[in-house]
C-alpha cells in the first residue's frame, strides 16, 4: 500500500500536541488498490476516533467517506471500524495525545468506500 | 445521464425509527406491498435507537396489563389532562386524546411481540407513575422483528430527496442510493413520512446528527402545513469533551451530584433566577438562564457556561457511579448505552466543563389529522416528523407512545388509501428535471462549498432560534437566512466519487436546514409572548391572546407564509 500524507491547515504550532490518523482510502470504482492516507490533526482531551473523522471531513478533507447516520452513544453500531487492527465502536474509542491510529473498515463484505 | 430506475410499491414509508417501523407493520398487515426507506440502516438510524427509554401509558392500564404497582386513580382522561397542561394548552386536543386512549393497546401488543418492559416509574410532568422502562434497543428490535416477519421490503442507506407530486397527488419520491450514488424513484399509491425531527439543524443536539428535518422540509415544499414550528425543545448538553458534545446524559448525572453552574465571572448565576433552588430549578428555567448568560456575553470560550463538581471530594464522585449503577440497568458504573464514561472522570471531577442548550425534540412538525393525513392527497406523517400532539412541551416518555399510536394509525390509513386507488399518473419529465438539479451540484466548478456554511448556520442557530429569542435579532436573522439561501443555491460538491458521497448529501441537507430554521424564526418572531421552550426577552410573559397555533405553508410566490388559528378542540 502506498502512503500519502496530509496535515491539517489548522494544526497550529509544532509545539501543540497532535494525533496522527492513518485512514484506509479506497473507492473500488476508481482506485486500483487501497491507500493509507495520514492526517495529522490537533489533539484535544476527550476526542473519540469518530470525532476525529468528523474533524477531518469538516476541516481537512471533505471527500473522506464514513457513515452519515450515527448515534454517537454506543447504541447503533454503525460506527464500528477496525482501529489498529481491532474491530470496535469508534464513538467510544478515546484518543491519547501523540498517538498514531490506523482506521480501516470493519468488514470487507459490506464495504462501500473508505471506512463505510 | 442514465435513466432513473423506478420501483413500484403500494405504500412507501420514509424513515425506519419507531414510527416508520410501526407504520410498516400495520400497512403490511392490511395486505399491501410496503417499502421502508431509510437514510441509515433499518432500525439503526434515527432518535429511537438512542432513547433510553420510557414509554408512557396511564398508570391504571400499566397495572392491568403488566401487574406493575400502578395507581388506579389514573386513567387515559387524567393522562390527557397532564399532556395538555405540559403542552401549555396548545396541543391539538383530539390528537393528544387519541394518544392517551390508544397507548394501552399499543404497549400491550408490543409486550405480546416480546418487548421487555422492566418496571413502572414516575417521570417528570406526570401525576402518576406512567413510565414503562424499556431499553431503546429492545424497543426497536421488537419492531424490526415484526417488520421482517411481515415481509416488508427495506431500502436501507437510501435518502429520500424530494416528494413527487403529480396532478395534486403525492405519487412517490425521488431518492439517492447512498452506496452507489444512483438517483432512484419510488412510485407509491401512498407515502408515509416518518423522518423524525429537525434537531440537527442546530450544531448542538442530543440527537443523531443526520436528523435535520428532511421530511418536514419536503412536506412543506410539496404544500403541506407545518404547525408549532417555534417550539423545538432544548436540554442542557455538553460542549466538551469532543466525544460527548451535545449529550445531555453526563450533564444530568453531574446535576444529580449537585453540580454548580458558573458564568465567566465565576458567579453562580442561578442564584439570580431562583435564589432557593438554584441549580435544582426546573429544566426549562435552567435552560433559559444558561442561554441568557451566554447571549449576554458571560459565557466561556467554547460558547457555554461552566458546570463543575469540583467542590466535592474526588472519591465521593467516583463512588457515585457505583451507588447509582442500578440506574444504568445492570450496566457497569459510569456506562450510558454502550458508552463508557469512566475515561472522562478525572477531567469531569477536577475541571469545569462548558454546557449549553442542546436541541432534543421537535414538538412541532407536519400538520396531521387523527388519521395522520397531511391534507395532501396520498401523504401521511407520523412520529416526530408530525406536530400538534405535544403542544409546546412533550412530557417524558410520550414520544415513544406517540410513535406507536400514530405509527399504527399511519400504516392503517396509508394502506386503506393504497387499496382504494390505482397508481396515479407519473411525471417522468418532472423527475428527470429534479434529478438534473441534484446532479448540477456536482458539476459546478465555482461556488461555495458545504464547509463554508458551518459558521454562518451556527451563528443563526445559536443567536436567535435557541431557547432565548428577541424580535430584533430574529428580524436580523431572517435577513441572514435569505442571504444564505442565495449562497446555498450555488453550493458546489468537490467529492468526485459516486459511492457514499457525504458532501453531496450534506449539500442537499443545507436546504432542509435553512427551511426548518426559517420556520422556527418566523413562528418565533410572530409569537409575542413566552411559552414553554419559547422565551422572548422582549415579551417575557405568557398571554391568553396567544392561545393559538401557528401554521406555516409555502405561498404561491414561493415565500414562507404563517397564519394563526385558534387551538383545535
Ligand atoms: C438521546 C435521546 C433520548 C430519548 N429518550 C426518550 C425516552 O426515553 N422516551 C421517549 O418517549 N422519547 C425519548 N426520546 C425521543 C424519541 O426517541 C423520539 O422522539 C422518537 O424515537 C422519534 O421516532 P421517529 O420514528 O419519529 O423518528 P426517528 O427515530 O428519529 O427516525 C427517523 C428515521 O427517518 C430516517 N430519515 C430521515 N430523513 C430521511 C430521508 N431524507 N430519507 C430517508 N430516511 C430518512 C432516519 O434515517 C431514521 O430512520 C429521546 C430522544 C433522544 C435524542
Ligand atoms: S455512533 Fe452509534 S454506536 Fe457509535
Amino acid at each position: 500500500m502506498e502512503a500519502t500524507k496530509e496535515t491539517s491547515a489548522n494544526a497550529g504550532s509544532a509545539a501543540e500536541t497532535t494525533v496522527k490518523l492513518r485512514v484506509r482510502r479506497f473507492d473500488p470504482a476508481h482506485d486500483p488498490a487501497p491507500v493509507m492516507r495520514e492526517y495529522e490533526v490537533p489533539y484535544t482531551r476527550g476526542q473519540s476516533v469518530l470525532s476525529l473523522l468528523g474533524y477531518i471531513a469538516e476541516h481537512v478533507d471533505p471527500t473522506l467517506a464514513f457513515p452519515l447516520c450515527l448515534c454517537r452513544i454506543g447504541a447503533c453500531n454503525q460506527c464500528a471500524m477496525k482501529v489498529n487492527g481491532k474491530s470496535m465502536l469508534t464513538c467510544n474509542r478515546i484518543v491519547n495525545p501523540g498517538e498514531t491510529i490506523t482506521v480501516e473498515p470493519s468488514s470487507e463484505r459490506q464495504f462501500i468506500r473508505d471506512v463505510v | 445521464m442514465n435513466a432513473i430506475p423506478v420501483y413500484d410499491t403500494d405504500v412507501l414509508i420514509v424513515g425506519s425509527g419507531g414510527a416508520g417501523l410501526r407504520a410498516a407493520i400495520e400497512a403490511r398487515r392490511a395486505g399491501v406491498d410496503v417499502i421502508v426507506m431509510s437514510k441509515g440502516a433499518l432500525g439503526r438510524s434515527g432518535a429511537t435507537i438512542t432513547a433510553s427509554a420510557d414509554v408512557s401509558v396511564d398508570s391504571a392500564s400499566a397495572r392491568r396489563i403488566f401487574g406493575f404497582p400502578g395507581e388506579l386513580k389514573d386513567s387515559p382522561e387524567v393522562f390527557l389532562e397532564d399532556v395538555l397542561r405540559g403542552g401549555k394548552y396548545l396541543n391539538n386536543r383530539r390528537l393528544a386524546q387519541v394518544m392517551c386512549e390508544e397507548a394501552p393497546a399499543r404497549v400491550e401488543e408490543m409486550a405480546q411481540w416480546g418487548a421487555h418492559f422492566e418496571h413502572l416509574y414516575i417521570t417528570p410532568g406526570h401525576t402518576y407513575p406512567r413510565g414503562l422502562w424499556i431499553k431503546g434497543k429492545n424497543f426497536v428490535n421488537t419492531l424490526v422483528r415484526q417488520v421482517r416477519r411481515a415481509g416488508v421490503k427495506a431500502m436501507d442507506h437510501t435518502m429520500a430527496v424530494d416528494l413527487i407530486k403529480v396532478s395534486g397527488r403525492i405519487a412517490g419520491v425521488l431518492a439517492m442510493d447512498l452506496a452507489s450514488g444512483q438517483l432512484v424513484a419510488v412510485r407509491a399509491k401512498s407515502v408515509v413520512l416518518a423522518t423524525g425531527g429537525g434537531m440537527a439543524a442546530y450544531p448542538i443536539t442530543t440527537a443523531p446528527n443526520d436528523l435535520v428535518g428532511d421530511g418536514i422540509a419536503m412536506a412543506y415544499r410539496a404544500g403541506a402545513e407545518i404547525v408549532d414550528a417555534e417550539f423545538p425543545m432544548f436540554l442542557l448538553g455538553m460542549l466538551a469533551p469532543p466525544a460527548l458534545v451535545g449529550m445531555n446524559y453526563p450533564f444530568a448525572l453531574l446535576m444529580r451530584l449537585s453540580a454548580h453552574l458558573y458564568n465567566r465571572e465565576g458567579e453562580r448565576f442561578m442564584e439570580r433566577w431562583d435564589p432557593v433552588k438554584r441549580e435544582k430549578a426546573t429544566r426549562d428555567v435552567l435552560t433559559v438562564a444558561c442561554m441568557n448568560e451566554i447571549l449576554e456575553g458571560r459565557g466561556g470560550p467554547g460558547g457555554g457556561v461552566f458546570l463543575s463538581v469540583r467542590h466535592l471530594p474526588e472519591d465521593l464522585i467516583e463512588h457515585f457511579g457505583h451507588w447509582y449503577s442500578t440506574e444504568w440497568q445492570g450496566k457497569p458504573p459510569w456506562h450510558y448505552e454502550g458508552f463508557d464514561m469512566k475515561p472522562f472522570l478525572p477531567d469531569l471531577s477536577r475541571h469545569s466543563i462548558e454546557t449549553a442548550p442542546s436541541c432534543h425534540f421537535w414538538n412541532g412538525g407536519i400538520r396531521i389529522d387523527e388519521r395522520t393525513w397531511t391534507g395532501l392527497e396520498g401523504l401521511y406523517a407520523c412520529g416526530e416528523a408530525a406536530g400538534g400532539i405535544h403542544g409546546v412541551n412533550r412530557l417524558s416518555g410520550n414520544a415513544l407512545t406517540d410513535v406507536l399510536v400514530f405509527g399504527y394509525r399511519a400504516g392503517t390509513a396509508a394502506a386503506e388509501d393504497a387499496r382504494q386507488v390505482a397508481h396515479g399518473p407519473w411525471d417522468e419529465q418532472l423527475v428527470a428535471e429534479r434529478a438534473q438539479e441534484l446532479l448540477a451540484l456536482r458539476r459546478r466548478d465555482a461556488g461555495p462549498v458545504v464547509g463554508d456554511f458551518s459558521e454562518p448556520m451556527k451563528w443563526v442557530a445559536e443567536r436567535s432560534i435557541g431557547p432565548v429569542r428577541d424580535g430584533e435579532t430574529l428580524r436580523e436573522v431572517l435577513e441572514h437566512i435569505a442571504a444564505l439561501r442565495e449562497d446555498v443555491a450555488n453550493v458546489r460538491v468537490t467529492t468526485p466519487n459516486d459511492a457514499y458521497n457525504r458532501e453531496w448529501v450534506q449539500a442537499i441537507q443545507l436546504g432542509y436546514k435553512l427551511d426548518v430554521m426559517e420556520m422556527v424564526a418566523r413562528a418565533a418572531l410572530a409569537r409575542e409572548e413566552s411559552r414553554g421552550s419559547h422565551y422572548r426577552r422582549d415579551f417575557p410573559e405568557m398571554s391568553d391572546q396567544w392561545l393559538c397555533n401557528g401554521y406555516i405553508h409555502r405561498a404561491a410566490d414561493g415565500s414562507m407564509a404563517l397564519t394563526h388559528k385558534p387551538v383545535s378542540a
